[in-house]
């Protein structure tokens, strides 16, 4: 046998042999018992050292995006093994407002405040002790947030060029054009698809559709008309407008009708709105619920109700109220104003609550104008125009914008004495506002039934710090809807 | 060794096949009955089988039937290949050609299984034919460990459930190649490693040396020997695998898997329980990625292909208990250890 010569080689007497034998014999048996001895003593040691570790992050998951644009977002720390306690400190950095708790293996770190754009977030839990060993760990994770896009439609048509909307971001300010057309109104995004209101030479509008596909898709409409407003979803691929047929001979529709756009496809289709009765109804004001599909609508006879922008759904009388004042920024707490008191309205609960914003501190000749709530504990952004003489019949005129907290009220920006501001718009995480300004003594462009100014100019305000974050041509911020 | 006369020939093969006839014939007939057993059972079984069997007996026979099928195929390729390395490969073709020096050649050796690339079913029987063609009984240890997981189908599978995360695929391929050349280097020193085999298999050697059949005969012959020894074993392997998965609760072994030293031992035990093939053991454990950390499944990839249930019954129609139980201490310490470092470091 070939291996037999291989495994026994020994030429040596018996005596010798057997002895021999036996040295191998206790040769192999020593080598066996070190390997085994080896190898039981490495886990011993890497076993003990494992159990003094204390729990490790094993993955972490948040959605980057729904951060920014919705109160409550989680980040989910995976551990690798259940958490039995937290014992030590949970920072954030930048100090955001959050809740934590403890859900078997994770750790969910949820944040009652959209995040701010673009920004390095870093979440360390100390004194987090697993139900697998004794020992504390300290748990870090840091992620960035989305960006977000910052869109203007820039006028060119009086110097004979075409209209743009143009799109920068608060990370990255270089403008690029994302839409262009010889004469837009107004313009929405939802994700990337920016929808703007064409003005065609005979005064009537069209939808142009650009980021689905290669080209920019036109939707021209039935009949002759106008679209009044246009806004998108801050979480949704959906655009939604009020379309106002042109007077004709015929019986007369109901004017400003509600259309929902699912830009999620390759073609996009107009649906409208529905009331309450399934029919059509003329609308007032409107406003996307973020975080769903859902639409609040105000009919001009001031009925509020819910609606499925898909139609999926019949919409939801919601009572009758002088004013739609938008959403909290990121939650679905609806904002109603009524001449004796203010309401907010948990479209989530059905829970309404009374709403009382504090008193700006004011100067006397300080006229204050458009107000824009930021949290259900009433701070909001106010407008506020000083009006001074020089005593001879000279006014002059500024245009502040104010911070108004229940502890102080803090101008963030004025306009200064050679522009005029022409709108104001809080951004979907209600962190950064735009303010729309122009030149004193801008000359109207003459757009029908949309005229606005020349030399129109976006600035991109810090809510917080007053920081001037952008600026950037042209305006019609679509965050105003 | 005096050429013998062919009564000699025919009377020592009578000799050595005298106390294994009638074990094969059992075992074939073992196997017959299992086989048979399953068939009927799915005939009568209704369509509504809750009201005629138990759950438990339900999933005994369902996880015991599919370690089978899934087995079998690789089980019959091993067999064809071990036969054919027998019959046609020649005695002296491998040692030749390997490396002379131990370390190397047992490196060599290991790396088998890209060219042969047999699941560990498979690679029983055809280890048992590479030790009838003159290797030593480390080197068909080292083959026989390594080449489950060095092996292209493996490999790529592996890849596949897992990409480069937490680096399970090389660690898993690491770990396969130290462990299978550490067994092969420590039973390399034993002093008989004729002792290290079973009797059974001893004597299948000495007849194959003395067997001057014609080729065709010895083929059928060796084929029936294979499966006579390997098909039991199988069936016995594969009813002990379904019997554990049931008594065992899942639940259990989930619960001890989110601690990282019990989740090592827990995912090992599993493997040796559920005694899948290594070509299919990473998308079972794929399941278990997210709850069990990656030392766990890294230490589920390389002991389960090399020691599990139906292995074992497998590996003693060749080893002694003895050396079992010495490779199995070996192989699940190292695994284990493999598995706590990998926990450890990630």
């Amino acid at each position: 046998m070939s291996r037999g010569s291989r495994m026994s080689t020994d030429h040596r007497n018996p005596r010798e042999g057997d002895r021999a034998r036996q040295a191998e014999g206790r040769r192999f048996r020593r080598g066996l018992t070190a390997t085994i001895g080896v190898l039981a003593g490495a886990s011993v040691l890497l076993g003990a050292a494992s159990l003094t570790q204390g729990p490790k992050l094993a993955d972490a998951a948040i959605d980057v995006e729904r951060a920014t644009t919705l109160a409550g977002s989680r980040l989910v720390l995976e551990l690798n093994q259940p958490v039995d306690r937290v014992d030590g400190d949970v920072v954030v950095t930048p100090d955001e407002s959050f809740e934590l708790e403890i859900d078997g293996d994770r750790l969910v770190v949820s944040f009652d405040e959209p995040l701010p754009y673009d920004e390095a977030v870093t979440v360390t839990i100390d004194g987090v002790v697993g139900t697998a060993q004794p020992a504390a760990a300290t748990i870090e994770y840091r992620f960035t947030t989305a960006d977000e896009p910052v869109h203007t439609l820039v006028r060119r048509s009086p110097e004979g060029e075409p209209d743009v909307v143009r799109r920068s971001s608060v990370g990255d300010p270089t403008p690029e054009d994302v839409l262009e057309a010889p004469r837009l109104r107004s313009f929405a995004h939802a994700g990337d698809v920016v929808v703007g209101v064409a003005i065609e030479d005979d005064g009537s509008n069209s939808l142009r559709v650009a980021g689905i596909g290669d080209t920019t898709q036109t939707i021209a409409f039935p009949e002759p008309g106008t679209v009044n407003s246009i806004g998108g979803s801050t979480t949704q691929p959906l655009v939604a407008y009020t379309f106002n047929p042109a007077a004709g001979d015929a019986e007369p529709a109901p004017q400003s009708v509600l259309y929902t756009l699912d830009v999620s496809g390759a073609a996009a289709e107009p649906v409208p709105v529905l009331g309450p009765d399934g029919t059509p109804v003329t609308v007032n004001d409107w406003v996307f619920v973020p975080g769903t599909t859902s639409v609040v609508v105000q009919d001009v006879d001031g009925a509020v109700f819910l609606a499925d922008a898909l139609g999926l759904s019949p919409a939801q009388p919601l009572g009758t109220h002088a004013e739609l004042r938008g959403m909290l920024p990121g939650t679905t707490d609806l904002i109603l104003a009524d001449p004796d008191r203010g309401t907010i309205l948990d479209l989530e609960t059905g829970e309404a609550r009374e709403n009382v914003l504090p008193s700006a501190e004011l100067p006397d000749e300080a006229y204050p104008g458009h107000v824009m709530q930021l949290d259900d504990t009433g701070t909001h952004l106010l407008e506020v125009l000083i009006v001074s003489g020089d005593g001879v019949g000279s006014v002059a005129t500024e245009a502040l914008l104010a911070r108004v907290g229940e502890a102080e009220t803090v101008v963030l920006h004025a306009t200064g004495a050679d522009s005029r501001r022409l709108a104001t718009c809080v951004s979907p995480n209600g962190r950064l506002v735009a303010v729309e300004t122009a030149p004193i003594g801008a000359d109207s462009d003459g757009y029908p039934n949309a005229p606005s100014l020349v030399g129109r100019l976006t600035t991109i305000v810090d809510i917080e710090t007053g920081e001037v974050v952008l600026t950037q041509n042209g305006g019609s911020s679509d965050w105003c809807h | 060794m005096t050429p013998p006369t062919t009564t000699t020939r025919r009377r020592a093969r009578m000799t050595a096949q005298s106390p294994r006839r009638p074990l094969g014939t059992i075992g074939l007939a073992i196997g017959l009955a299992v086989v048979a057993l399953f068939a009927a059972i799915r005939i009568l079984t209704p369509e509504d089988p809750g009201t005629a069997l138990a759950d438990a007996v339900q999933d005994f026979v369902t996880l015991s039937a599919s370690v089978v099928i899934e087995s079998l195929p690789f089980v019959f390729l091993g067999i064809v290949l071990s036969i054919a390395v027998q019959l046609w490969l020649p005695p002296d073709f491998l040692t030749r050609r390997l490396p002379a020096n131990g370390f190397l050649r047992r490196a060599f050796i290991s790396l088998l299984g890209i060219l042969l690339p047999v699941c560990e079913c498979g690679n029983v029987p055809l280890a048992r034919g590479l030790l009838q063609r003159g290797l030593t009984v480390g080197e068909s240890m080292t083959f026989l460990l390594a080449a489950p997981i060095l092996n292209p189908v493996t490999i790529i599978t592996t890849y596949q459930a897992f990409g480069w995360q937490d680096g399970i695929l090389v660690w898993r391929i690491v770990g396969g190649f130290v462990i299978a050349n550490l067994v092969g280097w420590v039973f390399s020193r034993h002093p008989d490693p004729m002792s290290l085999l079973t009797p059974a298999f001893q004597a299948a050697c000495a007849r194959e040396h003395a067997d001057a059949a014609t080729t065709p005969r010895r083929g059928a012959r060796m084929f029936v020997e294979e499966t006579s020894a390997m098909l039991p074993a199988l069936f016995v392997g594969s009813a002990i695998a379904g019997f554990i998965q049931v008594a065992v609760s899942r639940d259990i072994l989930i619960t001890l898997g989110q601690n990282p030293v019990l989740s090592v031992f827990a995912l090992m035990l599993l493997a040796f329980v559920v005694a899948l093939c290594s070509n299919v053991d990473v998308f079972f454990v794929l399941a278990f990625g997210s709850t069990f950390m990656p030392g766990a499944i890294v230490a589920f990839l390389v002991f389960g292909p090399m020691i599990d249930v139906k292995m074992l019954a497998l590996m003693r129609t060749t080893f002694t208990t003895r050396t079992l139980v010495q490779l199995t201490a070996i192989v699940a310490l190292a695994s284990a250890a493999l598995g706590l470092a990998v926990n450890l470091a990630a």
